[in-house]
């Protein structure tokens, strides 16, 4: 969706960075084994996470294949295929699509139309199989659209949105872990929405685009009460997933979750203060 | 059931939350309904190791009442402070923290909040100028009517400090995060003196700081402190609003 939820590369090691390679490479597997070249195309590390979290919960049996693709034609590369990886394919796909047909209806962006029509088969076959998760990315994309409609639409029903929206896909099993995989899906929605609006926020003040963190932005605190937001945001997130009973694999996700999620955020924050402190200095 | 969930879990009773969880993983295994024939021994016994489970993870640092006691009555609260995270239902204290005890093992989020509103709400009395227009919308709160105490807000002339109080604990009813931040911070800053305005602001932030306690635990030097080259600057900001500086010097 966004690519915010993904490892922080520095705080893990070679094997575990291999590991989450091998998950990412599966998911691209799948999406090229299921939609071909279009779907391969929307590979996001965001579904690569809910990927890891449902292995680790239910470990599956997984199957190991190494070979040659089109990103890598040199190297060989290692990826893991399991009972999940067709699942966040296809929601992988979902998800794209709708950003896709969102971006076309606001901007009328001709290459979004273009991307959309080419996913379009894709899609009708994702949706055959995932009549009511698909529903819901509809629905929740009208939602939003009504919502950017409205003269004072405040983040928290965005973000609360985002939050239905991801919450629903995140619960696959009807089980008893039902509870807390929701509220990680909820919890990552949320996060990721802020996340969102507040990089997208300068650029959204050029050109004068719809961010509904527009009406806040030169209150006092602002960057505080949004640090503090998303700060409470993944907190909620990481609470319900220390209480699932995951073993494998779980320093990755802990990495992503504590770690990985805000490695966009320091970079939005830090790079344009250090540019203003050379700025500062070449004057 | 009165056993010992620890020896339940077969783990000792200082194992880490890891240790429990593996060992859950292993007996949930074993006493799967679906590789023990429906076996209705092995069903009790997953039963018991579930519950065991939910015991010493989903309520850890919160145990007041014995182990398979079921649902106490009467209030849990001790009159230490909850510092929970009010949205969720899954807070985890922290045992060592003199702030995170008196928390009910087996409420659930509602119950949780009601009582957590009614705490909140009867430490009201201790304002210096109560404001008698804001009984209305604590009782609605209380009734869980967030409608209804979000039109008597709106419907008020003035802002007070309790004003934003009383948004902050709407926006909280509501699941609304931001303007539970932002109404509960200029409440305090209106009235900085004001103990139940700095505790709902604690409460808020204080998931925050449980969050990167827990990330520590696991070898993450807090949250935004990933690439030091990069985020010198923005950590220390970040780590000085969070986490009251001090307490996390490591993070630069």
């Amino acid at each position: 969706m966004f690519g915010y939820v993904t490892i922080n590369p520095a705080e893990l090691n070679e094997e575990a960075k291999h590991r989450y390679q091998m998950y990412y490479c599966g998911l691209c597997r799948a999406l090229l084994r299921r939609h071909g070249y279009i779907g391969q195309l929307t590979l996001s590390y965001d579904m690569t996470f809910l990927l890891m979290l449902l292995s680790s919960l239910y470990e599956p049996e997984e199957t190991v294949i190494s070979g040659r693709c089109l990103p890598h034609p040199v190297n060989p590369r290692e990826a893991i295929l399991n009972e999940f990886s067709d699942y966040c394919a296809d929601m992988n796909i979902a998800l794209a699509y709708h950003k896709c047909k969102d971006d076309w209806e606001d901007d009328r962006s001709q290459a979004k139309r273009a991307q959309m029509k080419l996913m379009t088969k894709a899609y009708q076959r994702v949706e055959a199989d995932h009549p009511a998760k698909c529903g819901m990315i509809a629905g929740y994309l009208k939602a939003v659209q009504t919502a950017e409609g409205m003269v004072d639409t405040h983040p928290d029903a965005l973000s609360n949105l985002t939050a239905e929206m991801l919450g629903g896909l995140y619960v696959l099993k009807h089980d008893q872990w039902e509870p807390q995989m929701r509220i990680i899906g909820q919890g990552l929605g949320r996060f990721i929405y802020l996340m969102d609006a507040v990089e997208d926020l300068k650029g959204d003040m050029k050109h004068n685009r719809f961010n509904p963190l527009k009406a806040f932005h030169d209150s006092p605190h602002f960057s505080d009460l949004c640090k503090d937001s998303l700060t409470l945001m993944i907190a909620e997130t990481a609470e319900a997933f220390e209480v699932l009973p995951l073993v494998k694999d779980v320093d990755i996700l802990r990495n992503v979750l504590y770690s990985g999620v805000w490695a966009r955020y320091q970079r939005t924050l830090a790079k344009p203060s250090r540019q203003d402190e050379k700025m500062k200095e070449r004057t | 059931m009165s056993r010992d969930p620890y020896q339940i879990l077969g783990v000792s009773s200082n194992a880490t939350d890891d240790e429990i969880k593996a060992s859950y993983r292993k007996l949930a295994k074993k006493y799967h309904p679906d590789l023990n024939g429906g076996s209705a021994a092995a069903e009790a016994k997953m039963k018991e190791v579930n519950e065991a489970y939910t015991y010493l993870i989903k309520n850890k640092g919160k145990a007041q009442q014995p182990f398979g006691g079921g649902q106490p009555s009467g209030n849990p609260y001790g009159g230490g402070q909850a510092y929970g995270n009010p949205f969720g239902g899954y807070y985890q204290g922290n045992q060592s923290s003199s702030s995170g005890q008196g928390y009910n093992p087996f409420a659930d989020f509602e119950q949780f909040f009601r009582q957590s509103q009614q705490r909140q709400a009867s430490s009201n009395a201790k304002y210096t100028e109560y404001d008698q227009r804001f009984k209305f919308v604590e009782d609605a709160v209380l009734d869980q009517d967030y409608a209804r105490a979000s039109q008597l807000l709106g419907r008020m002339n003035d802002r007070p400090a309790q004003w934003y109080y009383w948004s902050a604990k709407v926006s909280i009813g509501l699941g609304n995060r931001m303007s539970a931040l932002q109404n509960a911070r200029t409440a305090v800053e209106m009235a900085p003196d004001e103990e139940a305005f700095r505790d709902l602001l604690n409460q808020l932030q204080g998931s925050g700081s449980s969050y990167q306690r827990q990330g520590s635990q696991y070898g993450f030097s807090g949250a935004l402190c990933g690439n030091p080259c990069l985020t010198c600057i923005a950590a220390n900001v970040f780590c000085n609003c969070c986490c009251n500086g001090s307490r996390y010097g490591f993070c630069c």
